[in-house]
C-alpha cells in the first residue's frame, strides 16, 4: 500500500511540475511613447484661404514646401463623415476640409482634438463655389470632384499628427443658430444651445436616402444633414430641447451641420412650444352596458370625428381619428402618413357595470408597424389631462389586422374581428375603452375601426 | 422486414443444437520478460464465438471445443498478438502450458507517442478536413497502421470518408456530437495510457456496441479491472503542436476485497508549436473505480477530466506564404514582448460514467452506463466595431490588392509603386498589432472599447442513457443488442474574453439600419463587459433515441452477421435574444424537427482456408443532419433548413485476405455513397447577383458523394528480425450532383436568396488525399530494440472549392457588367486546383531496458526527414461570387486579393518518449 501511495505522488509529481509553463497572461500595453514631429508651420489657414480664393471652382497644386497647422474637429466614427475629414485652424479663426480615401481615420490618430501638422507640398487645393464649400485639400482631381480623395497610403505622409490633442471644450464654438450662417464657420467644431427637432419623430436619416431634418430655435431653423449609412442613421431623434455639436458645412447656399455621432445631441430639456391636445366632442358622454357603433350614421370627416357622444384626442400632434366610407361601409380611421408625430385617441364611455365585453373589427393598410393599442381606464377624466389617467392595456387580448397577408402596399382585403374581451369583474362603475393610435414610433399603417360591439 | 430477420434467427437457432463433452485445452499466458501472469487476456478459438479470459493466474480454460484443429488466439492491449494451431481431441482438456506474449513496444509507444491530427484540427474553423486517424491508433490492420502513423500527418481520410460517419464510444457511450456528429478528441487528449484499451471496426464491419456507420467504430473501455497492474510514467518531447508531455498513470489491478482503480494524469504544452504563435496548455486527469460485488456484478464509475487551450494557427494564401513562409500565423502579435494568439480554443468538458456489469450468465452479459458530461468549449477571435479589421492580412494589407486595381469604371490601373510599398510593410511586420488595438481602445475610453477578444461558446451538457446486450445464443449465433437515450442541450453564445484596455463595450452592430443593429431588442444598446454574453444567445436541443440489433453467426467456413437500427432524433433551437433583423422568429423556440432513421447491414466471410479468407460487407442506412445543418442561421433566428432531409447512404466492400505466418496481407475494394446531406458555410461574400456584399449563409442542400477505391496493405516477415510492409490506396471520392444553393444575409443586401443548382458533378472531394503509397522496412532485434523507415507518397488532394461560383450567378449579368465573359479564362478559374503530391520519409525506432524488475524505454521517431513541404487542404475564398471580380483579380498575374487559403503539413518533426513502468 505504501508503494502504491509513493507511486500516486509520483505521478502527481511528474505531472505537476511543469504546470503553469505556458504565458496566459499578458502586460497591458502602455501606450508607447509618442515622439513629436520635429515640424514647424510656415503658413497660417487663412493664407491658403486667400490663394485658394482666386481659384474659383477649379483647383490647384501647392507647389512650394510649405506646412500648415490643424486641429481634427470631425470624425468619422458615426459614420456620417466618410473618407473626408474636417479641421480647423489652431487660432480657431478657419476651418477647412480634407478629402482622404481612407475609413477608421479616427482610430489613425486623427480624432477630434488632435492636432496634426499639414505638408501642403503637391497637394491640391480648392475653394468650390457650388456644391460642398469652403477650402478643401486633397489629391489631383478627377473629372467630378474639385479635388481627389488622397489614396490610404498617401496621405500619412501629408498629415502628420502631433503628440498634442486639445480637449474639445476648448476648441468648441459656442453660438446661436441664427450665427449658425457663416462662412468662417465652415468645418469648424460648433455648438448651439436651446435648439429641438422639428418633428419630434423619426430617425436621422431615411433608410434608402440622406436625409435633412430641420433644428429649430424660436423661428430660426438649420438643417442637420445625416448620411443613410451612419451608424446611427435609423436611430430616432429625441424629442427634447438642448445643446447640439457638430461641424458646419454648405452646400450649395445651405448651411447644414453634420452630426459626428448621436452623442452630439444633447436634448435633455423639456421640448418647447409642445401644443396641448384639444379634445373633439365629448360634450353628451352616455355611460351603457349594451350599444353597437358602426359609424353608419354619421356624415364623412377629414379633420376629425365630432360627436357628442364619443371623445376624439389629438394626444401627440394635430390629427384625429376621421369617420371614412368605402363600399358603403362606414368606419373610423387614422393614419399617421406625412402627419409627423403622431398620437390619437378615441374614447368610448362604457358601465362597466353593466358590461361584459368588447369586440371590434380591425383592417390596416400600407402596413409599416403596428400603432394600434386598445386600454381600457376608470380613473379618467373627460377634457383633463390624459397623462394623469391610468390606462391599462388590454392589446394582447385581442386580434389585430396585422399587416398579414402583406398589406405593406395596400390595404387589407376584409375585416378582421378581434374577439371578445370579458371585462374583469373587478372593474366597475363608469369607465372608457380607447383605442389609441400610436405613429410616435415611425409608424404610418392606415388602421380602421368598424362595428365596436358593448355588450 | 425486422419481423423476417427475426423469424429466421429463430428457425436458425432452432435447428443449430449441439450435444458437448468436456473437450477443449487450458492454459497460462506470461509476460515475456518479467514472468509474471497476464490477466484479462482475451483468448479465443478461431472462426468460432468461442472467448475467455485469463483470470489473476493468467489462466485460462475452454471446455467445448469442437474436435480437430483450431487456431487459438490470444490478445490482450500493449502485447503482439499470438496465434497458435492446436489439435482438439475429443473428451481431453489438453493443457498447452505456458504462453508467453511478447509486449508490443513498438505499436504501444507509437500509439502513446501518436499526436493525434484531430487533436489540433488545423481546419475547425473552415474546413471538414479532420482526419480519422484518432481512430486508427489502436488498429493492428498493416494498412490502418500505416494511415494513422504514415499518411495520417498528412490528413489521409480512409476511404475519404469523414469522422462524422464513425462512431467513437467510451464504454458504450457516443462520444460524436449532435452538432457536427464529430467526436472531440480532445475531451480524453493526453490520457493514451487510461484510453488504451480500445476495440475497434472498419467501415461497416460489426461492433458490438453499436450499429455504426461507414467510417468504423472506436470503443474505448475504462473498466478499472481491466488495466494491466502497475504504474507507468513518461516523458515526451517534440516540436508538432507541442513540446511536453508528461504523463503518469497507476492502475491497481483487481484486488482481494473487489475493488480496482485506475488513476492517470497527463500535462502538455509549448509556448510555441510547429506553426508560430502557437502555444498549447492541456492538463488532463482520469480515474476509473470499479468494485466486483460478486461474479455477477459490478459498478464502476469513471471520471475524466481534459483541459485544453491552443492557440491556432491561420489558413494562408500562397501570397502570404510567398512573402513570410509557410509557418506564418497571422493570429498572433507581440505585446509586451509575448508572443499573443488572438484565437485560441479553450475546451474543458468533464465526463462522468457510471457503468454497471452484470454477468446475467455465461453466455449473457448486461452492461449499462449513465453518463453526464458538462463543459464548455470556447473559439476565441477578435471583434470589432467601428474600426478598420485588426488582421494583419486583411487584403487591402497586402500587395495583390494594388496590383490588381481597377478603377470605379473597371478600368485596370495597377498600383506597383503601392504595391512595393505595401509589400515592405507587410514583410516587416506581418503580425497582429496589439499595441495599436490598446491605443484605439484608450483615446475611446468614454465610447467603449472598439476591438474586443471574445469567444464564440458552445457549452454542452449531455446525459446518455446507454445498455449493451451481449448474448451467446448457441454456439455458432451471438446476439448483440443495444439501446441508448441522449438527451444534449448546448448553450450558444458570444462571450466577451478582453476589453483589450477599454472599460465596456456596446452590444450594437453597425450593419443594418435602426433596430436592426441590435442583437437583442429586449436590451437595446446592452453595454457589456467581460464574461458578460452578447451578440447571440440560444440554445439547441437534441434528443436521440437509438436501438438496434445484431446476430453474428460462425461456422467452420461462413461467418456471417445481420444487424438493423432505428433511430429517432429531435432538435429544437431556443433563442435568448430578439435578434433586430428577425424580431418576430428570433426569441423563444423553434418548431421541433424529428428524424427517423434505420438501418441495415449485414456481412460474410468465407474462410477458403484458415489462411486464405474473403470478407464482404454492405450497408444501407439513413443518417439524420446534424443540428448546425439543421438551422441555417441559428444564431439570429429559428429557421429550419428548407428541404432538409435524411442523409440516404450505402456501402459496400470486399476483401481477401491472407494470414499466414510470414505474410499478411489485406486487398480491399470498396464503394459508398452518401445521398442528400447539406452543407451551411457562412463567410463574406461580394458581388453576390450584383449587391454590395455581405456576411452570408450559404446552404447547400441534397448534395450527393461516391467514394470508391482499393486498398491493400501487405506485411511480410523477411526474418525473425526484418519485416517488410507495403501498403497502398487508389481512391476518388467525387461529387455526383448538382446540389442546391440557398444565400442569406442579415443584412437584407442579398435580394436573390436562390441559387438554383451549383455545377459541381464531377468535382473531387476535399480534405484528404485520393491516393497514397507507403513502403516500410522494421528490423527489430532480439534485444528488445528496434528501428524502422516509411517511405510514403500521397497524391490527389483537392482544394474544396466555393459552392456559390458554381452557380449560374457566377456569370449573371448582374455581377458582370460592362465585361465579356471569355468562358475559357471562366472555367480556367473554376478548375478545381489539385495539391502537388507529397513525399514523406519517416524514421521510427525504440529501446527497452529492464531494471530490477521495472521496465525502462525509449521511443524516437522523425517525421518528414527530408523536410518536404505540403499543403494539406485549402478553401477557396467565395469572397468574389462573380466572374468579373476573378478577372479582375487575375489581371496583376498574379494571385488576386482573395486567392484560396491553405493549410500546411509540418515539416520535419521528431517526438522522443522516455516512459518507465514499474
Amino acid at each position: 500500500m505504501k508503494n502504491k501511495i509513493k507511486n500516486i505522488f509520483a505521478i502527481l509529481f511528474t505531472s505537476a511540475v511543469f504546470f503553469g509553463c505556458v504565458n496566459d497572461s499578458f502586460e497591458t500595453p502602455t501606450n508607447a511613447e509618442c515622439v513629436a514631429p520635429n515640424l514647424v508651420k510656415t503658413k497660417e489657414v487663412t493664407d491658403i484661404y486667400n490663394l485658394a480664393n482666386i481659384t474659383g471652382n477649379t483647383s490647384v497644386k501647392y507647389t512650394a514646401d510649405d506646412i500648415i497647422e490643424a486641429i481634427v474637429t470631425s470624425s468619422d466614427e458615426g459614420g456620417n463623415f466618410f473618407k473626408t475629414m474636417s479641421f480647423m485652424s489652431v487660432d480657431g479663426t478657419r476651418g477647412f476640409s480634407m478629402s482622404i480615401d481612407d475609413y477608421s481615420l479616427y482610430t489613425k490618430k486623427l480624432q477630434p482634438g488632435k492636432k496634426v501638422f499639414i505638408k501642403l507640398k503637391d497637394l491640391y487645393y480648392s475653394l468650390p463655389t457650388g456644391f460642398a464649400r469652403g477650402l478643401v485639400l486633397g489629391a489631383k482631381p478627377t473629372s467630378v470632384q474639385n479635388v481627389d480623395r488622397i489614396p490610404a497610403l498617401d496621405y500619412g505622409k501629408s498629415i502628420i499628427p502631433t503628440c498634442t490633442v486639445v480637449d474639445e471644450e476648448t476648441i468648441v464654438k459656442k453660438i446661436t443658430l441664427t450665427q449658425a450662417s457663416n462662412d468662417a464657420l465652415l468645418n469648424s467644431l460648433v455648438e448651439i444651445d436651446n435648439v429641438q427637432f422639428q418633428s419630434d419623430c423619426g430617425t436621422y436619416s431615411k433608410k434608402d436616402f440622406d436625409t435633412s431634418l430641420k433644428l429649430v430655435s424660436g423661428s430660426n431653423t438649420l438643417d442637420l444633414r445625416t448620411s443613410r449609412f451612419a451608424n446611427f442613421a435609423g436611430e430616432f431623434t429625441p424629442s427634447g430641447n438642448g445643446k447640439i455639436r457638430g461641424i458646419l458645412t454648405k452646400y450649395g447656399n445651405g448651411y447644414q451641420l453634420v452630426l459626428r455621432n448621436s452623442r452630439d445631441v444633447k436634448f435633455i430639456n423639456p421640448r418647447v412650444g409642445v401644443i396641448p391636445p384639444v379634445a373633439l366632442g365629448g360634450s353628451s358622454l352616455q355611460y351603457l352596458g349594451l350599444f353597437t357603433e358602426n359609424f353608419e350614421t354619421f356624415a364623412v370627416t377629414s379633420t376629425g370625428f365630432t360627436t357628442p357622444k364619443y371623445i376624439n384626442l389629438n394626444v401627440v400632434g394635430n390629427r384625429y381619428w376621421d369617420v371614412k366610407s368605402f363600399s358603403n361601409n362606414e368606419y373610423l380611421q387614422m393614419s399617421a402618413f406625412n402627419a409627423g408625430c403622431t398620437k390619437a385617441h378615441f374614447i368610448i364611455p362604457v358601465d362597466m357595470t353593466a358590461a361584459n365585453g368588447i369586440s371590434f373589427k380591425s383592417k390596416d393598410g400600407y402596413f409599416d408597424g403596428q400603432p394600434l393599442k386598445i386600454y381600457y381606464s376608470t380613473d379618467l377624466i373627460p377634457n383633463g389631462n390624459i397623462n394623469q389617467a391610468t390606462l391599462v392595456n388590454i392589446t394582447d387580448k385581442f386580434t389585430l389586422a396585422n399587416g398579414l397577408p402583406t398589406t405593406a402596399t395596400s390595404y387589407a382585403t376584409s375585416f378582421t374581428n378581434s374577439g371578445t374581451y370579458a371585462i374583469p369583474a373587478s372593474v366597475t362603475g363608469n369607465g372608457y375603452f380607447i383605442f389609441e393610435y400610436d405613429g410616435t414610433n415611425g409608424a404610418t399603417t392606415t388602421i380602421q375601426i368598424d362595428d365596436i360591439v358593448i355588450n | 422486414m425486422k419481423k423476417i430477420i427475426f423469424s429466421a434467427i429463430l428457425i436458425l437457432q432452432a435447428l443449430v443444437t449441439f450435444a458437448q463433452k468436456p473437450t477443449g485445452i487450458s492454459g497460462k499466458v506470461i509476460d515475456s520478460k518479467n514472468q509474471k501472469p497476464l490477466q484479462n487476456v482475451i483468448a479465443s478459438i478461431q472462426n468460432t464465438n468461442l472467448t475467455e479470459v485469463t483470470d489473476a493466474d493468467g489462466k485460462f480454460v475452454f471446455k467445448s471445443i469442437a474436435v480437430g484443429n483450431q487456431l487459438l488466439q490470444l490478445k490482450t492491449s500493449g502485447y503482439k498478438d499470438q496465434l497458435l494451431p492446436i489439435e482438439i481431441v475429443e473428451n481431453q482438456i489438453l493443457d498447452i502450458g505456458l504462453i508467453v506474449l511478447e509486449e508490443d513496444i513498438q505499436s504501444n509507444e507509437q500509439q502513446a507517442s501518436l499526436i493525434t491530427i484531430t487533436e489540433n484540427d488545423l481546419g475547425d474553423d473552415n474546413s471538414g478536413s479532420e482526419s480519422t486517424s484518432g481512430l486508427l491508433q489502436a488498429s493492428r490492420d498493416v494498412f490502418l497502421q500505416a494511415s494513422a502513423y504514415n499518411f495520417g500527418q498528412a490528413r489521409f481520410n480512409v476511404r475519404g470518408i469523414d469522422n462524422e460517419y464513425s462512431n467513437v464510444m467510451i464504454n458504450g457511450v457516443l462520444m460524436n456530437r449532435v452538432a457536427d456528429g464529430r467526436p472531440q478528441y480532445g475531451d480524453w487528449g493526453g490520457l493514451n495510457d487510461a484510453t488504451r484499451n480500445q476495440e475497434f471496426t472498419s467501415g461497416s464491419a460489426p461492433s458490438d456496441y453499436t450499429f455504426g456507420g461507414i467510417a468504423g467504430t472506436q470503443e474505448i473501455n475504462t473498466r478499472a479491472s481491466i488495466y494491466r497492474p502497475g504504474t507507468r510514467i513518461s516523458f515526451l518531447n517534440t516540436n508538432t503542436n507541442y513540446s511536453y508531455r508528461t504523463m503518469g498513470t497507476h492502475a491497481s489491478g483487481m484486488r482481494k476485497d473487489g475493488w480496482a482503480y485506475t488513476i492517470s494524469a497527463g500535462r502538455r504544452w509549448t509556448n510555441q508549436g510547429y506553426f508560430e504563435g502557437t502555444n498549447y496548455s492541456a492538463n488532463s486527469l482520469f480515474a476509473s473505480v470499479e468494485k466486483r460485488f460478486n461474479e455477477k456484478h459490478s459498478l464502476n464509475f469513471t471520471s475524466i477530466y481534459a483541459q485544453n487551450k491552443r492557440g491556432k494557427n491561420s489558413p494562408n494564401t500562397d501570397e502570404t506564404t510567398n512573402l513570410v513562409g509557410e509557418k506564418y500565423n497571422s493570429y498572433w502579435g507581440y505585446q509586451g514582448g509575448e508572443k499573443r494568439n488572438s484565437r485560441f480554443k479553450d475546451s474543458e468538458e468533464p465526463l462522468m460514467m457510471l457503468s454497471h456489469y452484470w454477468k446475467m450468465n455465461s453466455n449473457t452479459n448486461l452492461n449499462t452506463t449513465l453518463s453526464y458530461q458538462t463543459g464548455k468549449i470556447g473559439n476565441s477571435r477578435l471583434d470589432y466595431t467601428k474600426s478598420d479589421n485588426p488582421d494583419p492580412t486583411y487584403y487591402k494589407k497586402l500587395p495583390s490588392y494594388y496590383i490588381s486595381l481597377h478603377s470605379s469604371a473597371d478600368v485596370y490601373t495597377p498600383n506597383l509603386a503601392a504595391a512595393e510599398e505595401t509589400k515592405t510593410k507587410f514583410v516587416a511586420d506581418p503580425q497582429l498589432n496589439w499595441n495599436d488595438i490598446y491605443r484605439i481602445n484608450n483615446e475611446n475610453l468614454p465610447n467603449g472599447s472598439r476591438i474586443i477578444q471574445y469567444e464564440d461558446r458552445n457549452d454542452e451538457n449531455i446525459a446518455t442513457f446507454n445498455t449493451n446486450l451481449t448474448s451467446k445464443l448457441s454456439d455458432n449465433v451471438l446476439l448483440n443488442a443495444g439501446g441508448n437515450y441522449e438527451y444534449s442541450k448546448t448553450k450558444n453564445f458570444k462571450n466577451l474574453l478582453d476589453l483589450l484596455g477599454g472599460n465596456y463595450f456596446v452590444d450594437k452592430s453597425t450593419f443594418g439600419f435602426g433596430n436592426q443593429q441590435q442583437s437583442d431588442l429586449n436590451n437595446v444598446n446592452r453595454v457589456v463587459g467581460v464574461n458578460d454574453q452578447y451578440g447571440y444567445n440560444y440554445d439547441i436541443t437534441s434528443k436521440r433515441l437509438n436501438a438496434f440489433t445484431q446476430f453474428k453467426f460462425t461456422y467452420s467456413k461462413f461467418d456471417f452477421y445481420l444487424a438493423q437500427n432505428f433511430s429517432q432524433s429531435a432538435y429544437q433551437r431556443e433563442g435568448f435574444y430578439k435578434n433586430g433583423f428577425y424580431p418576430e422568429n428570433s426569441f423563444g423556440k423553434s418548431n421541433e424537427v424529428v428524424f427517423e432513421n434505420f438501418g441495415f447491414k449485414g456481412g460474410i466471410t468465407y474462410k477458403l482456408t484458415g489462411k486464405h479468407l474473403f470478407d464482404v460487407n454492405a450497408i444501407y442506412m439513413t443518417k439524420a443532419p446534424n443540428t448546425k445543418d439543421a438551422f441555417p442561421n441559428a444564431r439570429v433566428n429559428n429557421d429550419i433548413t428548407t428541404g432538409i432531409t435524411n442523409e440516404k447512404i450505402k456501402s459496400v466492400d470486399v476483401s481477401y485476405i491472407i494470414r499466414a505466418p510470414k505474410l499478411k496481407a489485406r486487398f480491399t475494394g470498396y464503394f459508398s455513397e452518401t445521398k442528400n446531406s447539406t452543407d451551411i458555410n457562412f463567410y463574406y461574400a461580394d458581388a453576390v447577383s450584383g449587391s454590395t456584399g455581405g456576411f452570408v449563409s450559404e446552404v447547400v442542400t441534397g448534395i450527393n458523394k461516391r467514394n470508391r477505391g482499393l486498398e491493400a496493405g501487405i506485411e511480410y516477415q523477411l526474418t525473425s528480425t526484418i519485416k517488410v510492409t507495403g501498403v497502398a490506396a487508389y481512391g476518388e471520392y467525387t461529387i455526383t450532383n448538382n446540389p442546391n444553393v440557398s444565400v442569406k444575409d442579415d443584412a437584407g443586401l442579398i435580394t436573390k436568396n436562390d441559387y438554383g443548382e451549383a455545377k459541381l458533378t464531377g468535382y473531387r472531394q476535399s480534405g484528404t488525399p485520393q491516393q497514397a503509397y507507403s513502403f516500410g522496412i522494421e528490423y527489430r532485434d532480439p534485444k528488445f530494440w528496434w528501428i524502422g523507415a516509411n517511405a510514403n507518397y500521397l497524391l490527389d488532394n483537392y482544394l474544396d472549392v466555393s459552392t456559390l461560383k458554381r452557380t449560374s450567378s457566377y456569370y449573371d449579368a448582374a455581377g458582370n457588367t460592362g465585361i465579356v465573359i471569355d468562358q475559357n479564362l471562366a472555367d480556367s478559374y473554376l478548375q478545381q486546383e489539385k495539391f502537388d503530391p507529397i513525399k514523406l520519409l519517416n524514421l521510427v525506432g525504440g529501446k527497452s531496458w529492464r531494471i530490477k524488475g521495472h521496465t525502462l524505454g525509449l521511443f524516437a521517431n522523425v517525421n518528414n526527414v527530408l523536410d518536404f513541404k505540403y499543403k494539406t487542404g485549402g478553401f477557396e475564398q467565395s469572397r468574389n461570387g462573380a466572374y468579373k471580380e476573378d478577372y479582375q483579380d487575375h489581371q496583376g498575374g498574379g494571385i488576386g486579393p482573395f486567392g484560396p487559403k491553405y493549410f500546411y503539413g509540418y515539416g520535419r518533426t521528431y517526438t522522443v518518449n522516455i516512459y518507465l513502468t514499474f
